[in-house]
């Protein structure tokens, strides 16, 4: 079903990976399958295209939502390794910003996977109503936009970009899985990383010890 | 006509095949035994999943089979499921197929936008994405 590389391409692959490292912080694993695709030029083709449209998406929306649509936009695609890698840079964006963990944690992309559109809509309700309802109205419009066409207006016009530029990516990344690194410049913030780790850790702990208590 | 785990039905040359319960690579054989011997009166093909249960490791290299069975025979497909974990089987499954002519939606309206176009895939998401269409 796939071609082997040729040993240039996985030389190639081995020096990109150790640089991109190196510039952002990670590598994304769905990289060979983009040079199995599309070859080495046609790898730096895809690289130049998806860069200047995210840059355009950030610019729009600024890196926190720009996270927020990403990692939406690829979970409505069916894409756990964007949907986890883009859900766990915005959990560090907003952990960075306000020291507080956002309400969804990264490791719950595979139960939204699993849930009927309106019932994950539903979820997003549930989970962000109260203290980000900017955030759902964000998400239920990128929703309405993949799904039925209608008069564009406000940041309608980029909500579709964001919708096609996942397409696009989740085409080769829907043949990695989960989980991935942070899909963003926060990447390379070590120190937050290790702190956000930590945090995370102790939520899911306390969270797991209140479960068992509640059982009877 | 129908079978355990699915129901085929030709409808002026739209071919609708409605996929239920538990897949495993034997029931997906069985499905593409169903489609082989209407394909050829067929023009596009939907693939409705919203009645999937679970889809086993071994039924999707068996689905990329079925998929690779409507590419050969040129025929535009849609798959369509509320569910993202079944979209992106669907995408797997075309893109491992190598069919750009097909694609995973949620809604049977997006399914037949679909088939009444002539896109391709991948194209059409890279030039909306760079904004050279909408």
């Amino acid at each position: 079903m796939s071609r082997e590389l040729s040993f240039a391409e996985r030389t190639f692959l081995n020096i990109e990976r150790k640089l991109a490292v190196l510039a952002r912080g990670y590598h994304i694993t769905f990289d060979e399958e983009l040079v199995r695709q599309r070859g080495i030029m046609g790898f730096f083709r895809w690289a130049a295209q998806t860069d200047k449209v995210t840059n355009e998406l950030i610019a729009t929306f600024g890196e926190t939502r720009f996270h927020l649509i990403a990692g939406f936009a690829s979970l409505w695609n069916g894409c756990d390794y964007c949907g986890y890698g883009h859900l766990l840079a915005l959990n560090l964006c907003i952990y960075r910003d306000t020291q507080q963990l956002f309400a969804i944690d990264e490791q719950e992309v595979h139960q939204m996977l699993r849930l009927r559109d309106s019932e994950l809509l539903a979820f997003l309700d549930e989970r962000l109503g109260k203290s980000h309802p900017d955030f759902v109205k964000l998400i239920r419009r990128q929703h309405d936009l993949r799904v039925a066409d209608g008069p564009l207006q406000g940041e309608d016009k980029m909500l579709v970009k964001s919708i096609a530029l996942y397409e696009w990516i989740n085409e080769c990344s829907i043949t990695v899985d989960a989980p991935s690194p942070p899909l963003g410049p926060v990447a390379k913030n070590g120190e937050l990383r290790k702190r956000y780790e930590a945090a995370r850790a102790e939520f899911r702990k306390a969270k797991a010890a209140a479960q068992v208590t509640q059982q009877p | 006509m129908g079978s355990a785990n699915c129901q085929v039905k030709n409808t002026g040359g739209q071919l609708r095949v409605e996929l239920f319960g538990k897949l495993n690579a034997q029931s997906v054989r069985d499905v593409t035994g169903r489609v082989t011997g209407e394909l050829k009166d067929a023009t596009e093909i939907i693939f409705v999943t919203i009645g999937v249960t679970d889809c086993a490791e071994d039924a999707r290299p068996e689905l990329v089979k079925l998929q690779q069975l409507v590419a050969a025979q040129k025929k535009r497909s849609a798959w369509v499921d509320d569910r993202s974990q079944f979209r992106g089987i669907a995408l797997w499954v075309m893109h491992l197929a190598n069919d750009q002519a097909a694609k995973a939606t949620a809604t049977m309206e997006q399914a037949l936008k679909w088939l009444s176009s002539t896109e391709t895939r991948e194209s059409f998401a890279s030039q909306r994405a760079m904004g050279t269409s909408r």
